[in-house]
C-alpha cells in the first residue's frame, strides 16, 4: 500500500485541469520540457526507482498534493532547471529540485483554482524514493493522474 | 552604477534558479551573493556591500520575516530593500508582507524581465 490515503471527495475536473495545466506551464518555463495528458491507453512503467514529492495545503479547503517522478526523467529535468550537466546531478540536488519544483507548482495550482485573495499554508515538501510496486500501488488510485512528459509517464496526485 | 544582491533560500534550487534569472535579466548585477536562512544573511550583510536583498519567507533556522525585523532594527540595515519571493501568491500574503516594510512581491516561478522591472523600481528610485 501507498501511504497517500485517498480523499474521500474526488477533485473535480475543473481542479484537475487546472493542476495539469500549472504543472505544464512550470516544466515548460522551468526546466524547457514540455507535457500531455496520456489518456486512458496504457504504457509500460519505466525502469525504477521513482522519486515521489508530496506537499500539502491548509486554508479555506484543505488537500494536498504529489507528483512522481521516475529517474529515467528527473536528471534531465533537473539540470534543465539548473543549467547543469546530468553527471554533475548528486542525490540531494534531486531531492531538493522536486520539493522547490512542487512547491512552485503548488503556489500556482492555488492562485489559478481559488483565486489570489484566499490564503493557504503549504507544508514542507517531502520527497521519498519508490519501487515499481509503489509506483503501480499510486497509479491505480483514483485521485492519480499519468501526464506524459517528454514521452516519459509522471503520476500526479491531486486530493481535496 | 551596478549592483550587489543578496539572495536568501534555504532551497539550493531556488538560490541557483534566481541568480541564473538575475544574470539573464539585463540588470547591471556586479555580484550576487547567496545565504541559506535569514541569520546566515544577516552575517554576510555585516561583511559585504549589499544593495538589495531577495528572500524567501520559510525558512529553517531564521525565517525572512524574522530577518527583516532583526534588519529594522539594525540602524545600518533599516534602509536596505527587500524584496520577497515566495511561491504563496495569495494577496492576504502580499499585503501583510508589505505592511512589515518589504519593498516588492515576487512569486515563483518568476520570470527575467519581472525581476528587472522589480529591481529597477526599487534600485533606480534610490537616493
Amino acid at each position: 500500500m501507498s501511504d497517500w490515503v485517498p480523499s474521500e471527495n474526488n477533485p473535480n475536473d475543473l481542479s484537475l485541469t487546472t493542476m495539469e495545466e500549472m504543472l505544464s506551464d512550470v516544466l515548460q518555463e522551468q526546466a524547457f520540457m514540455f507535457s500531455e495528458n496520456r489518456g486512458d491507453g496504457e504504457i509500460a512503467p519505466p525502469d525504477p526507482p521513482y522519486h515521489y514529492a508530496r506537499i500539502e495545503f491548509d486554508g479555506p479547503c484543505s488537500g494536498r498534493l504529489g507528483l512522481i517522478f521516475p529517474q529515467s526523467l528527473v536528471s534531465e529535468l533537473i539540470a534543465n532547471m539548473l543549467g547543469m550537466e546530468v553527471e554533475d546531478i548528486e542525490k540531494e540536488d534531486i531531492s531538493d529540485a522536486l520539493k522547490e519544483l512542487l512547491n512552485v507548482v503548488c503556489g500556482k495550482f492555488l492562485v489559478a483554482a481559488f483565486g489570489p485573495r484566499l490564503k493557504f499554508d503549504l507544508s514542507i515538501p517531502t520527497v521519498t524514493e519508490i519501487d515499481l510496486a509503489q509506483w503501480e500501488q499510486h497509479k491505480s488510485e483514483r485521485d492519480t493522474t499519468t501526464l506524459l512528459v517528454e514521452d516519459e509517464p509522471v503520476l500526479f496526485k491531486l486530493g481535496l | 552604477m551596478s549592483y550587489n544582491v543578496l539572495v536568501v533560500d534555504d532551497s539550493k534550487t531556488a538560490r541557483m534558479m534566481l541568480v541564473k534569472t538575475l544574470r539573464v535579466s539585463g540588470l547591471k548585477i556586479n555580484e550576487v551573493f547567496t545565504a541559506e536562512n535569514g541569520a546566515h544573511a544577516l552575517e554576510m550583510l555585516r561583511e559585504n556591500w549589499i544593495d538589495l536583498i531577495i528572500t524567501d519567507l520559510h525558512m529553517p533556522v531564521m525565517s525572512g520575516m524574522e530577518m527583516v525585523e532583526k534588519m529594522a532594527a539594525d540602524g545600518l540595515l533599516s534602509t536596505l530593500p527587500v524584496i520577497v519571493i515566495s511561491s504563496d501568491a495569495s494577496q492576504q500574503r502580499i499585503d501583510e508582507l508589505h505592511g512589515h516594510g518589504i519593498r516588492d512581491y515576487l512569486c515563483k516561478p518568476v520570470r527575467p524581465e519581472r525581476v528587472k522591472e522589480v529591481v529597477e523600481s526599487i534600485l533606480e528610485a534610490a537616493p
